[in-house]
């Protein structure tokens, strides 16, 4: 049986990014501005989880375009739920701090 | 005096010396994945705009989270690591109370002569030595009980040790502290950090 596990924020990010059409590790950490440090390891344990998985590009196509063919991660339909499911923890989190601000300056 | 193309030489140069580090059954991909990264990157880097010493010193930054990458696959190894020194920490404890019992005369005479405490602390070191072996196995076979057993051996040992070492009846030395102890500690904060590294992804 598949272990539950919880996404980290830089999970998080890392899945929002793949599912943004993000595929490539260089590209991830672009738009996420986390690390390499970071990105790689969390690409390795959100893989070993079956929350995204990868594959390598096509090397003809590559070849066409004179460089070396990428290896591209994917979101799998599990990576998708627990995405939707962190996505609404931290926007419930954000309703949670919205509310007792409001409370507290009232 | 000629002067060489810019490449990203420094780059590949450390990847594919991380790559040695990095288990056989992937390192192939491994090394494959960083180089096309790397590479695709520097072509690209008309696009960004970047001069040839400003795009090194980017690669360079990024290359060196590439340790990181290696770091995380080291995970079997940390896990066959942790087994061999179970089996290795047990064993020593456990020759070490088994001799105070069997050579010492403890287990023959050993509570008629008053040492009663001494007696009990080398029973309760075997009995540690083997909670490590068992825990070894555990963390070996994937057994459910495994934290508990980790736990369990690892809080016991510090104990054991400490108490051992402490004065009046000090049946234990300050080697056997640092051992016993600290990896009893050692034991515990890494099987911990694996657990909830795996915990969140």
């Amino acid at each position: 049986m598949d272990k539950k596990v919880s996404l980290s924020f830089s999970g998080t990010a890392i899945l929002q990014a793949v599912a943004h059409n993000y595929h490539y590790g260089f590209d991830i950490m672009d738009v996420t501005g986390l690390p390499s440090g970071t990105v790689y390891p969390a690409l390795r344990r959100l893989e070993k989880a079956k929350l995204i998985e990868s594959k390598w590009e096509d090397e003809a196509a590559a070849h066409r375009e004179q460089r070396p063919a990428r290896r591209y991660y994917k979101l799998t339909a599990t990576g998708r739920a627990a995405l939707q499911e962190a996505i609404g923890r931290y926007r419930r989190l954000e309703g949670t701090l919205v509310k007792k601000t409001r409370a507290s300056t009232a | 005096m000629k002067s060489e193309a810019p490449s990203p030489r420094i780059s590949l140069g450390i990847i594919r010396a991380l790559s040695l580090l990095v288990p056989i059954r992937t390192r192939r991909d491994w090394r494959r994945e960083w180089e096309a990264e790397v590479i695709n990157r520097w072509l690209q880097r008309e696009k960004w705009k970047q001069s040839n010493l400003r795009m090194q010193s980017d690669l360079l930054m990024r290359t060196g989270g590439a340790l990181c990458d290696v770091l995380w696959f080291q995970e079997k190894r940390a896990e066959l690591m942790l087994v061999m020194l179970n089996m290795l920490v047990g064993g020593m404890t456990g020759f070490g109370a088994l001799q105070e019992l069997l050579a010492g005369g403890l287990f023959a005479g050993g509570l008629r002569d008053g040492k009663a405490g001494t007696f009990l602390l080398s029973l309760a070191a075997v009995f540690i030595s083997l909670l490590f072996i068992v825990s070894g196995v555990a963390v070996l076979r994937h057994w459910r009980t495994v934290r508990s057993l980790i736990m369990t051996t690892g809080l016991l040992s510090i104990l054991l040790h400490v108490y051992g070492a402490l004065t009046p009846h000090r049946t234990m030395g300050y080697v056997a502290l640092m051992v016993g102890a600290g990896y009893g500690l050692l034991m515990l904060l890494t099987f911990e950090w694996q657990r909830r590294r795996d915990l969140f992804v």
